[in-house]
Formats: C-alpha cells, sequence, structure tokens
C-alpha cells in the first residue's frame, strides 16, 4: 500500500469531515427563534402564570448552555468538545446528555437497519445477477414483477400499507415500538424472538423499498461483464456455466455494488427517520425529527456529527481497501 | 482443545444461556390484566428521557410530570378542577393568617416514606427552602419570589411564611393537582446532596423513595415500570386501600397515528390524545375505546385553556375598540369548530374554560354577556363599526382608509393551524384583507415577535382557568406587558386600562369564592369593561380528546362521572390510578 496516498486520503477525509461539522453547527442556528426562550414560554404559558419573568431565565439557562458567548467562541468550544466525543447536554430534556440518548438508539437503528441493509444488499445481488444471466428461468422474471413494483413505492408509504394491513386489519404483528410494553428485556430467547418480531415490519418496508434499486445495478454490471473478452475465453477453455456466472461474472460485478454497500452502511447510524416514526422505534430517527422540532441544537449537532464521521470512515476504508477487492487498481504516486 | 472444538464448546455455553434466560433486574412477570400501560402526553414523542436521572427538579427532566406523580410522589393536597373540590392527601387541611402572609399546613399522620421513615415537617422544610435558595431548579422562580421561609411548629404541622399575601399562593402551588409538579422529597435522602447534580437514582438502594403507591423496579429509554408496594402508608393507616393495578408501565409513543395504533391493539390503557378524526376511527376498530364523553361530537376534555385571536392593543388599528369589535362579529366560531375541529370544542367569548364557568357564570355574569351578546356573527354590525372606525369599503369590496385596505395578517403557530383557513375565509367575506401565515414548524420566532410586540394578529391559547375567574381576567393586567414587552405569552395583548388594573388589584389580594359577593362584584365589574372592549377575542375552549381503553380496567373519569380531571401530565391522576378497576 502506498503510504503517500493513504495519508493523503487521511488528510482530505478530515477536511471533508471539518467542513461538514463546520455546516452542521451554522444550520441549526439558523432556524428562527431562541429554543429557550420558546421552550420556557410554552411551559409557562402552559401553566397560566404570568408573573415569571422569562427573559431573566432564559439568560440563566444559555449561560448554564454556553448559548451567551459569541458563535465564535461557540464554535471554537464546540469543535473542542467533538476532538473528545462530548457532545453535550441536550437543551430540551436536560441534563441527559446527548451520547446517553444515541447510545440509547444505536443498537435499534444498528440492528434494524444494518440487518435490513444486508438482507437488501444479498437479495438484491442474487436477484439481479439472476435475471441478467441468459439461462434464467421465464418464471423467475414473472416474479421479480411485484419486487420492481414495491420499489417504486416510497419506504415510509409502504411502512403505513404494511402497518394498515398487518396490524390493524389483521392484527397480525405488533403495531410498533421496539418490543412488547410488557416485556423484561434481557438477554434472553423471549426478548430476542420479541424484538425480532417486532422488527419484521420494519425491516420489510425498508428491504422491499430499496430492493429494486439494488436489483437493476446488479443486472447492468453482470449485463456489461458478460460482454468482455475474458468471459468467452473462459466459455472457450469448457469452464462450466455455473463456475462462470459465480466466479467469474458476479464477482467482478459485485464491485460496485460493495461500494454501495458501504455508503450505505455509513448512513445507517442516521436511522431511517420515517420508518422509525412511522413505527415509533426507538431508534436514532425518532431522536432526530424530536430533536428538530424542538430545536435541541445539540442532539442535531450529535447526531448529524456521528453520522458524518461515520461515512467519512466508511469512504476512507473502501478507498484503501478496494485495491485489495480488484487487483487491477493500484495505488500511483 | 482443538480450536474447532472450543468454538463449540463456547456456542453452547452461548445457547444454553441464551435458551435459559438470565433476568438481570429479578422482576417478576405480572399479567396484563393487572398492568397499566401508559404513554406520555402529547408534547412527549420518542423514546423516554432522562431514564437515569429522577432529579424531578432539574430542568428539561419531566419524570414528575410524565410518571412520577401517578407512581412514586404524592402531592400534599389535590384538587377535583371539575368541581373545585379540594382532596386531602399528605396534608389534612391548610389555613391562612388575615393578611394571607402565612398559611399553617397540617400534615396527615402516618404517612411514611417507602424506605419506612415517617414523611413530617422537616421534609416540606428542606424541599421548599431548597427551592428557594437553588435557581437554578424548575420552580424556584416561585419560591424565590414567594418563600420567606417554613417553620415547624411539630413534626406535623408546617407554617409556610410567604414574602407578600398570597391568598391562592399554596392552592396554586402545591394543591392544585394540575402542572403544579411541586412535590415534597425526603429530606434524609437529599439532605446531603448537592441539589445540582444529585441523580436520585440507584435501583439498590431502591432510590428514586417517594410516598407513592408504587416504586420503580425499572427504567430505559423504552420503558419506565413501577411496582405496588404492599406497605404503602395508606393502606397501613386506612387512608385508602391500595390501587387495582398492581404494576404501572410508561412506554414511549410516536404521535397520533402511533397511540391510535397501539390503543386499537390493546397494547395502552390511557396517555396520548387523539385527534378526533383518529378517535373516531379507534372506535370503530376497537369498541372499548372511549373519550371524556362517550358520545360525540364534543369528545374531549377541558384543559383550562381557550383559543384566542390576540390583536397588538400598542399598534394601530387594533387599539381602536370599533375595528376590534368588527373583527370579532365577522367571525363564526361555531364554523370555526366545525371545520378546524369536527365540532370537537365549544365557542366561547370568556376566558372561562368548563372547568369553572359552570360555577361562576352566575346569573349576573351571564346578564352582562347577554347584553353584550359578543358570539355572533354580523356583518352589519361589523359595517357598522368599520364606519365608526373611519374605514369604508373600496372598489374591491375590501375595508380600507386613506386608500389602504386593513390588512389582517393571522399569524399561527404550528399547533393551532386549524384555525387559521377558516377564520381567514370569515374575514375576507366581512370585507377584511386577511390571510392566514402559518408558522414553519421548527420556528419559534413567534414567541419573541410575541413578547416584544413585532404582530398585528395572532392565534394564542389563554390559559390557567382552573378554578375561578381571576386566574385569567389578571392576564389583562398591564403590568404584564409593561414598556410593551410581556414576559408570558398569555399576557401579550398590550391592554392599558386604569379601571380594569384597579379591579384586578383588588382581587388579587382576596381569595376566590362564591361566598364572597364583594369577589363576585368585582369579577362582574371586570367581565363588563373585558365584553365592553374586546382586548382579545376568545374563540373556543380548547379541549383534547383523551382516550381510555376499558378492555382491562374500568371506572375512567368522564363526563358521567368527573372525580378528576384526565389529564395524564396533571399531578391528580394519581387520583385516577387509585379509582381505577380491572374489567
Amino acid at each position: 500500500m502506498n503510504l503517500n496516498y493513504v495519508l493523503i486520503r487521511f488528510f482530505q477525509s478530515l477536511l471533508i469531515i471539518f467542513i461538514a461539522v463546520t455546516i452542521n453547527f451554522v444550520i441549526p442556528r439558523m432556524i428562527p427563534g431562541d429554543p429557550i426562550e420558546a421552550a420556557l414560554s410554552t411551559k409557562i404559558a402552559i401553566s397560566g402564570t404570568v408573573s415569571v419573568d422569562v427573559e431573566e431565565m432564559a439568560k440563566i439557562y444559555r449561560k448554564k448552555f454556553g448559548l451567551d458567548q459569541p458563535y465564535l467562541v461557540q464554535y471554537v468550544n464546540y469543535l473542542k468538545d467533538l476532538t473528545t466525543f462530548n457532545l453535550g447536554v441536550s437543551l430540551v430534556n436536560f441534563p441527559e446528555t446527548v451520547a446517553t440518548q444515541l447510545l440509547s438508539a444505536l443498537p435499534w437503528t444498528i440492528g434494524l437497519l444494518v440487518v435490513s441493509t444486508i438482507i437488501t444488499f444479498l437479495l438484491g445481488t442474487i436477484i439481479g445477477a439472476i435475471i441478467a444471466w441468459p439461462s434464467c428461468p421465464k418464471w423467475f422474471h414473472v416474479l421479480v414483477i411485484p419486487f420492481m413494483l414495491t420499489s417504486t413505492i416510497p419506504f415510509f408509504l409502504l411502512g403505513i400499507i404494511l402497518l394498515f394491513l398487518f396490524s390493524v386489519v389483521w392484527a397480525v404483528f405488533p403495531a410498533g415500538g421496539g418490543y412488547s410494553p410488557l416485556l423484561i428485556v434481557d438477554y434472553d430467547l423471549e426478548s430476542a424472538i420479541d424484538i425480532a418480531y417486532h422488527a419484521v415490519l420494519p425491516s420489510i418496508s425498508l428491504v422491499f423499498g430499496s430492493l429494486g434499486a439494488w436489483v437493476l445495478s446488479m443486472r447492468a454490471m453482470m449485463i456489461s461483464v458478460q460482454g468482455d473478452d475474458y468471459i468467452l475465453f473462459a466459455k472457450s477453455r469448457g469452464v462450466s456455466p455455473a463456475r462462470i456466472f459465480v466466479w467469474y461474472c458476479m464477482r467482478n460485478a459485485l464491485l460496485p455494488q460493495f461500494t454501495n454497500l458501504a455508503l450505505t452502511l455509513g448512513t445507517v447510524i442516521g436511522g431511517a427517520v420515517l420508518v422509525e416514526i412511522i413505527f415509533s422505534y426507538p431508534g436514532i430517527g425518532s431522536i432526530l425529527f424530536a430533536a428538530i422540532a424542538g430545536k435541541d441544537y445539540f442532539v442535531i449537532q450529535g447526531i448529524v456529527y456521528i453520522l458524518i464521521l461515520s461515512l467519512g470512515v466508511c469512504l476512507f476504508l473502501i478507498d484503501l481497501l478496494y485495491p485489495l477487492i480488484d487487483p487491477r487498481i493500484k495505488y500511483s504516486d | 482443545m482443538c480450536q474447532k472444538s472450543f468454538l463449540k464448546f463456547v456456542l453452547v455455553i452461548l445457547g444454553v444461556y441464551f435458551f435459559w434466560g438470565h433476568n438481570v433486574y429479578a422482576i417478576e412477570k405480572v399479567a396484563r390484566e393487572k398492568t397499566l400501560v401508559v404513554t406520555p402526553w402529547s408534547d412527549t414523542t420518542g423514546p423516554l428521557k432522562n431514564a437515569k436521572n429522577w432529579h424531578i427538579y432539574q430542568i428539561g427532566n419531566k419524570n414528575q410530570r410524565e410518571i412520577g406523580h401517578k407512581t412514586i410522589y404524592e402531592a400534599l393536597m389535590y384538587t377535583n378542577l371539575n368541581t373545585g373540590e379540594l382532596v386531602p392527601w399528605q396534608a389534612t387541611g391548610f389555613k391562612y393568617n388575615e393578611d394571607f402572609t402565612t398559611v399553617t399546613v397540617n400534615l396527615r399522620p402516618g404517612v411514611k416514606w417507602s424506605d419506612g421513615v415517617s414523611f413530617s415537617c422537616t421534609d416540606v422544610k428542606f424541599t421548599l427552602e431548597m427551592l428557594r435558595d437553588n435557581s437554578d431548579l424548575n420552580y424556584a422562580f416561585i419560591y424565590q419570589e414567594w418563600l420567606k421561609d417554613v417553620v415547624c411548629v411539630d413534626d406535623l404541622t408546617v407554617q409556610i411564611n410567604l414574602n407578600k399575601p398570597g391568598p391562592r399562593w399554596f392552592h396554586m402551588n402545591l394543591a392544585l393537582g394540575h402542572e403544579n409538579h411541586q412535590v415534597i422529597l425526603p429530606s434524609h435522602i437529599w439532605g446531603d446532596k448537592d441539589p445540582k447534580t444529585f441523580t436520585n437514582y440507584d435501583l439498590e438502594k431502591s432510590w428514586p423513595v417517594g410516598t407513592g403507591a408504587y416504586a420503580l423496579v425499572s427504567s430505559n429509554a423504552q420503558q419506565y415500570i413501577f411496582d405496588r408496594r404492599d406497605d404503602w402508608w395508606g393502606t397501613e393507616t386506612g387512608f385508602m386501600d391500595n390501587p387495582a393495578p398492581e404494576r404501572i408501565i410508561l412506554v414511549s409513543v410516536g404521535g397520533d397515528e402511533s397511540m391510535a395504533q397501539m390503543i386499537i391493539a390493546d397494547n395502552v390503557d390511557s396517555g396520548h390524545p387523539l385527534q378526533p378524526g383518529s378517535f373516531k376511527a379507534a372506535t370503530k376498530r376497537n369498541e372499548n375505546i372511549r373519550s371524556w364523553n362517550r358520545k360525540g361530537p364534543v369528545w374531549g376534555a377541558a384543559d383550562g385553556c381557550g383559543y384566542v385571536l390576540f390583536m397588538n392593543l400598542a399598534k394601530e388599528p387594533w387599539n381602536n375598540r370599533d375595528v376590534r369589535l368588527a373583527i370579532n362579529y365577522a367571525i363564526d366560531r361555531k364554523q370555526l369548530s366545525t371545520i378546524g375541529y369536527e365540532n370537537a370544542n365549544y365557542p366561547v367569548v370568556l376566558p372561562y374554560s368548563s372547568y369553572m364557568s359552570g360555577r361562576w357564570i352566575t346569573p349576573a355574569t351571564q346578564k352582562i354577556i347577554d347584553k353584550y351578546d359578543r358570539d355572533k356573527t354580523d356583518h352589519q354590525l361589523v359595517a357598522k363599526h368599520m364606519k365608526a372606525a373611519g374605514y369604508e369599503k373600496n372598489s374591491k369590496g375590501l375595508w380600507s382608509k386613506n386608500g389602504e385596505t386593513l390588512k389582517v395578517p393571522l399569524r399561527t403557530p404550528q399547533w393551532l393551524a386549524p384555525l387559521a383557513p377558516p377564520m381567514s375565509v370569515q374575514l375576507k367575506k366581512a370585507g377584511f384583507d386577511a390571510s392566514a401565515v402559518l408558522e414553519p414548524e421548527a420556528s419559534s420566532a413567534w414567541v419573541d415577535d410575541l413578547k416584544v410586540g413585532n404582530f398585528e394578529t395572532m392565534f394564542m391559547v389563554h390559559c390557567g382557568s382552573l378554578g375561578e375567574p381571576y386566574q385569567t381576567l389578571k392576564d389583562l393586567h398591564s403590568k404584564w406587558s409593561a414598556d410593551n414587552k410581556c414576559n408570558s405569552p398569555i399576557a401579550c395583548s398590550r391592554y392599558r386600562n386604569d379601571e380594569y388594573d384597579k379591579i384586578i388589584d383588588k382581587l388579587e389580594k382576596i381569595p376566590g369564592s362564591l361566598d364572597d359577593e364583594n369577589y363576585k362584584t368585582l369579577v362582574n365589574q371586570a367581565v363588563d369593561i373585558y365584553l365592553r372592549d374586546m382586548p382579545e377575542i376568545m374563540l373556543l375552549e380548547e379541549l383534547h380528546v383523551v382516550v381510555y381503553n376499558e378492555k382491562y380496567w374500568t371506572n375512567w373519569p368522564g363526563g358521567e362521572n368527573p372525580y378528576a380531571a384526565p389529564y395524564p401530565c396533571w399531578e391528580a391522576w394519581n387520583l385516577i390510578v387509585h379509582n381505577l378497576q380491572p374489567r
């Protein structure tokens, strides 16, 4: 591996991450209004109180959260905190820390999305490869049509349809949540089954909502690869069709799929906001949605920062690993 | 041992562990029919927060509001807001001195904390003075303004000394059963802790400690679990039997649709309200679901608030009474309810909620309401008042003066969105150049603008109508918007009337009572000025479709049995827990 290349890519990644976290700092602060005064005012109005000086109270809290400082000072403190993974506290749900919220939600998001993404990748790759193969039986082509149709439906709409049919009308699957309200979650089989049961509908909507893209991209790559000279050469040497299919065609057609998989896995931490909201799934997406609605700057920043970091690291790793996957690719000075 | 064998060995051990299970918390299962499952109120969605922090007075910590008040912590007293009746609990009564600067509270003998220590005046003194002395705690602003000190006459007699006369102070803060989430803490636990950092959470020590009938046994971002205590003081003293639910679980909810799905599936018993449309759809799928009223179209329960149209009285033309009256007579309140809320709300002209209007709209008050007759749509009256204000209709049929039309931008915070479009059409029909201006979802710029007077008209809620007229009439006093700045969104009309101010000043010094003729006379004088001047235009009473699922639990409060106000985030929901019966 070329060390110069690695160092250049590393610093490029750092620069991209730096720009992204700067934008991450600026954008929440562009939302009009003051989140502290808004939260205080609403709370006080609900109780019918008029005698409290909201402005005075808000000053105390701004000082507490460091929001009374000039933006430049806030920005410098923000960068310093990020280097130590100090994501701050939730403005709306003080004193809970952003890290606590993320850590409680991450396993759910990662579990749901990683599994769904891998299932989608495997299914999409295999189906795409099979339908591109000239010997593919005709009945298989027909079978693929429903998959393609569901892929044109946005996955959150698919989620609503699945929820209505399978939870409300037929009551086959739960109506939402990560597990049953009565379940005492522990490291046991009952909990595992219950959690898996609750994950079925969200997973199906994610899988079927994005399957078509994987199928089509794999199919396109397979068709492209089949026309290459080495395939003809392998056929002329008498290599079996099955071996040509798997080791010659699929293996070469998989490269863009792996890139896509790495990029997709890099973004799973951000959650599938709409799916999590529809299914009341306790993942990062639910927290992000609530944070945006409540203008919880620090939670928004924390989640987006983790997303930026995971995507940046994934891209960096892909760049380093690509030559290992495809020997034709070499680092150059 | 070779690698393969070792791997097999590890897999077998994991399988056994996994299969047989290992309950870290040793929490027993409780049958669904003995469990009460609730969700937070509508302003809290998504995963539960501060699961490992039960310092209920830290800013932002909502545990008391969401569930603590139904389980661990009890109040000195509650109020059934439907009737105004006080419900003594940890305390048996209270009495003011002559000038309302001291309130003496009698505690109930036999009340104990969950760890067996007696509840006493020491705890009350500690809690209230802690709130007074720590400015960044929740409710500290109340105690800093009002509390001088607390004196323990004896273990069961508390003397609370105030900085100024407060004829309503004790009731509003420690006995209301509403959003006054001020409960007493155990001084023997908290006494040596730093109130800024103590988390009050340690399940091994059974913290948090409260006097309530339930103890926390598990809490994480998805569920809080509370088990009933068989040693609750209420049963030991003969005060009350143990509540029926053996377990209470708080689960998170995603919103209106999520709650509808969960309650249809019998996964929850109460909590997040439903929109009228969602409620009707849910009841078609599950006949066990009901709301405050068993029959519609008005399903919901009052929440002490009313929808109101504020006009900025510090600006022209809103400082002109004729313009305000004209706007009022252009509005059809019933139609607003029909179009905006599917007929689920009542029209109102006073800032009185159903919690007190039945008692406080006396014959004398009704006479005043009838005299002014503000709840009607009359375009002739619109014309009369607009002409009196110097306006004429232009060629387009819009009211104008000096060549300019009267623009009415109806600024609307998101949660009041249903009001804007129908009212905009109503005003246009009456000749006003009206437009609905909806605030962006995440924006709170309207709060800042309301505060500094940078608005023309705005929809808001006028809250606080829980027991007596003073609670909302006071919000029109000019002191709340001195220097054109207002502190609370419910007092931002910028109305200035010395005569009105003097009446409110007098009312402030006396407790509200239907037996006090002086109080009632002053109230009616204030109501007369209010309806004469229309400094704000009340529209509809705010109601929410609270939901109950009777699959497992019955004897919920309702219109036919109003033993408590039904809002899950209000302190007096504890009365509901103690009244529920298994089906």
